[in-house]
């Protein structure tokens, strides 16, 4: 019932603390919540006024929200932001709930988390959301109409690794050998105790705990080239194309960099923080858990991140080449601001003619295979290519 | 007769509460709209701003109310009129700058322009007489960013001031953006500046300028009209040519925002293509009189004549009358209806009446036409 959801919706008063200074928001949050919480039935004119205005709320917030550096976005903003999502997806429940209404809600359910900010949103924001994808996901329904195999493990094959490879080591060993000196160490059987190793297998497992959900894709094999680019796709829309079929995609997508575990909660229980991220100033929910999910030949080329960085191996396996923050001056970053943290190098075929200080640099190569973690240090440069469908999960701290 | 027309977004009444409900084609303006010479108007979210004389009107909300309405009258004749999403600016021809808030429609005067010079002293030693302001040219205003030209080519992220132009450059024309500005100058330059990430600035660089950087891809041809949208950009050739730049998230440079692909299964799905455009394109606004009656080639198109930029729109105007229009519709700001989300390729806009000396006016999320109706 929908009524069940307006009753999680927050009052006018928490309603103004997101944002007292959007005199707008404000005058849209007492027009909405006035004619949603009306037991009486409200004229039609008024609730067609209320729900166009949620809607223009967030659509002048979105515009706010990607104006600027989205870093820099007030929080505040993303909250107003999310609120008018949780408004509009109400009023277009009463409005219908056709096929069409219902994508449109898991939609707006998804723009609230991954461009709103819901965490700490007022009260019952918590609830409200849990119910409204619960109550979403039995509207729509279940996938019926696909059926995947599951995935089959691949064999593990001993393989030249320029790095240190080590089975399981103690927090103090991994301390002192590799997180103080910040030096990088392929980490085997860290992960063998994940649910996720068996779970995520079965693309149907996947499908039901996110195939309605909207997720954003990267689009073409890389992101310093022309053609590539973003959006935000259906999971079972992107995972029908990238996994539906044997044959290779014949267009690469990848869904990258994602914080997949904060919008679909069912799918962190699956997964552990490694113990090593408790070395370093982070509390576990500080720490940054970023989903990796493509088909083979997805790239990441060489780029730097400022934090920690385990990265997880869950299925499929991808090759690696580092090199040390100490080469940095030998890698020829981006002189662009929004490329500086990547090279311009293509780190699997470097043209040292073009590139002449690059002989300089010691390029370390390694493959990842289902089970390991690699622990890249802050700012060591990486280059990944998956060999195969992969999912990774990445965890990063301070 | 003189008519005046708009659609778009009107959620806080700001054009009328008779026209609230409009969500489709457009709707007619009152007369206040129309009265006397020389209008100006400026466009927020929430609220429309008119200038006509010493008056400037606000109207929608205001004081924390929609549908409201205040007129202030100022000391000398406005010059021009801007709003961002909280207050508007309004230019005297004194060079005078004031600002209304519009949560508490308090007028102000901005007073950034005053330059400390070391007091002179005759030989009598008395203080000199000397005239320390430097009066404002031209000013701009966007949802997040207002921009002014003084006479003395100072240039101002208002009130701080960024760079200096030098003495022969004449900036005849100044837009804002929500976060980006752009100047033309007498010989036909065009200078950009602000945050481009979207690809507005017209440089080939995604990146923020902080002062004026002349558009090398628009340098050698000479520019007549410019305008910004949101995110994008628009400038006009001497020869009658197109240029748009920057975001085309809702098809707002008149290009198709999906293509569609072929999965390994055989199906067609809808790809969304890249939506930042970083240098100036030339857009063919499609067919015009030439081809139609004279059997013209493409190369025959009419001159566009006019361009206008809302947040995420575009209208354009050919020298022969004929009007286009692309982007975002989804609060009806093309008058296509909100059922027609957007836009992507550059539609021929049917005028309802005949029309002659039709100017066209974008605001964020809504168009105003302004034109003689020749049917009375």
């Amino acid at each position: 019932m929908v009524s069940k959801l307006v009753g999680l919706l927050p009052n006018l008063e928490e309603a103004k603390l997101l944002d007292s200074t959007d005199a707008e928001a404000s005058y849209v949050w007492k027009l909405a919540l006035d004619v949603l919480g009306t037991s009486d039935a409200t004229s039609k004119d008024d609730f067609e006024e209320a729900f166009y205005l949620v809607q223009s709320l967030a659509d002048r917030t979105w515009e706010q929200i990607n104006s600027g550096v989205f870093s820099e976005v007030p929080i505040s903003t993303r909250k107003v932001y999310a609120l008018s999502c949780f408004l509009r997806i109400v009023f277009l429940l009463l409005d219908s709930d056709d096929e069409k209404q219902l994508e449109e809600c898991f939609r707006t359910l998804d723009n609230a988390v991954l461009v709103g900010c819901t965490t700490d949103l007022y009260g019952r924001g918590s609830d409200f959301l849990q119910e409204t994808s619960k109550f979403l996901d039995e509207k729509a329904g279940r996938f019926n109409d696909v059926h995947f195999e599951v995935i089959v493990p691949l064999e593990y094959k001993e393989c030249e690794c320029d790095i240190d490879c080590l089975d399981c080591p103690t927090i103090e060993a991994f301390n002192a050998d590799y997180f103080k000196p910040k030096k990088p160490v392929l980490l085997k059987n860290t992960i063998k105790h994940w649910p996720a190793m068996q779970k995520w297998r079965d693309p149907n497992y996947l499908l039901k705990a996110a195939g309605n959900r909207f997720v954003p894709i990267e689009i073409g094999s890389n992101y310093t080239t022309d053609n590539w680019s973003q959006e935000m796709s259906k999971f079972k829309e992107f995972f029908v194309r990238q996994f539906g079929s044997e044959k290779d995609s014949n267009e690469i997508e990848y869904l990258a960099q994602h914080e997949l575990f904060d919008q679909i909660p069912t799918l962190k229980d699956d997964i552990r923080i490694p113990d090593y991220c408790c070395l370093g100033k982070n509390e576990p929910h500080e720490i940054d858990i970023k989903a990796w999910l493509g088909p083979k030949g997805t790239v990441s080329p060489m780029h730097q991140d400022p934090k920690h960085n385990v990265l997880c191996q869950v299925f499929g396996s991808k090759k690696v080449i580092l090199a040390s923050v100490a080469d940095s001056e030998f890698l020829y970053a981006h002189p662009s601001k929004m490329l500086e943290n990547t090279s311009e190098l293509d780190a699997e075929n470097i043209d040292f003619e073009k590139y002449p200080l690059a002989k300089n640099a010691k390029f370390y190569h390694l493959k990842l295979q289902e089970g390991d973690a690699l622990y890249i240090p802050p700012k060591w440069w990486h280059f990944i290519r998956s060999l195969n469908k992969s999912f990774s999960v990445s965890f990063w701290w301070e | 007769m003189k008519i005046a027309l708009f659609c778009g977004f009107n959620g806080f009444h700001q054009f009328g509460t008779a026209h609230a409900k409009r969500t489709e084609g457009f709707s007619e303006l009152s007369s206040e709209w129309l009265a006397g010479d020389n209008l100006k108007y400026a466009f927020s979210w929430s609220f429309n701003v008119l200038a006509r004389g010493r008056d400037v009107t606000l109207s929608g909300f205001l004081e924390d109310v929609p549908g409201n309405q205040k007129t202030f009258t100022l000391t000398d004749e406005i010059k021009s009129v801007g709003a961002t999403h909280n207050y508007c600016l309004v230019l005297l021809s004194n060079g005078k700058l004031y600002r209304i808030n519009a949560h508490n429609c308090l007028l102000e005067e901005l007073n950034f322009t005053n330059v400390e010079r070391p007091r002179k002293r005759s030989i009598f030693g008395e203080e000199k007489d000397q005239d320390t302001s430097d009066p404002i040219d031209l000013i701009a205003c966007g949802r997040y960013m207002c921009v002014a030209i003084t006479k003395n080519k100072c240039v101002y992220n208002v009130p701080s001031k960024i760079y200096e132009f030098p003495r022969h450059v004449k900036v005849k024309e100044l837009v804002c953006g929500f976060e980006h500005a752009l100047a033309l100058t007498g010989n036909g330059d065009v200078y950009s500046w602000g945050n481009g990430l979207r690809g507005q600035l017209g440089h080939p660089e995604l990146k923020v300028e902080e002062a004026p950087k002349l558009i090398d891809a628009l340098a050698g041809v000479k520019m007549v009209a410019i305008s910004a949208g949101g995110w994008h950009s628009a400038a006009i050739s001497s020869f009658g040519d197109l240029y748009l730049w920057g975001s085309n998230i809702n098809g707002q440079l008149g290009v198709r925002v999906y293509s569609n692909i072929t999965s390994p299964d055989g199906k067609v799905f809808e790809r969304k293509n890249p939506t930042v455009y970083a240098l100036p394109q030339v857009i063919e606004p499609g067919p015009c009189c030439a081809n139609q009656d004279h059997g013209g080639t493409e190369a025959d198109s009419c001159n566009v004549s006019q361009v206008a930029c809302g947040a995420r729109h575009t209208f354009i105007r050919n020298e022969c009358g004929r009007a286009y229009y692309c982007g975002w519709n989804e609060h009806n700001q093309l008058g296509q209806g909100r059922e027609l989300k957007f836009v992507d390729e550059m539609r021929e806009f049917t005028f309802e009446k005949t029309w002659s000396n039709c100017t066209i006016y974008c605001g964020p999320w809504c168009t105003l036409l302004v034109g003689q109706n020749c049917n009375d």
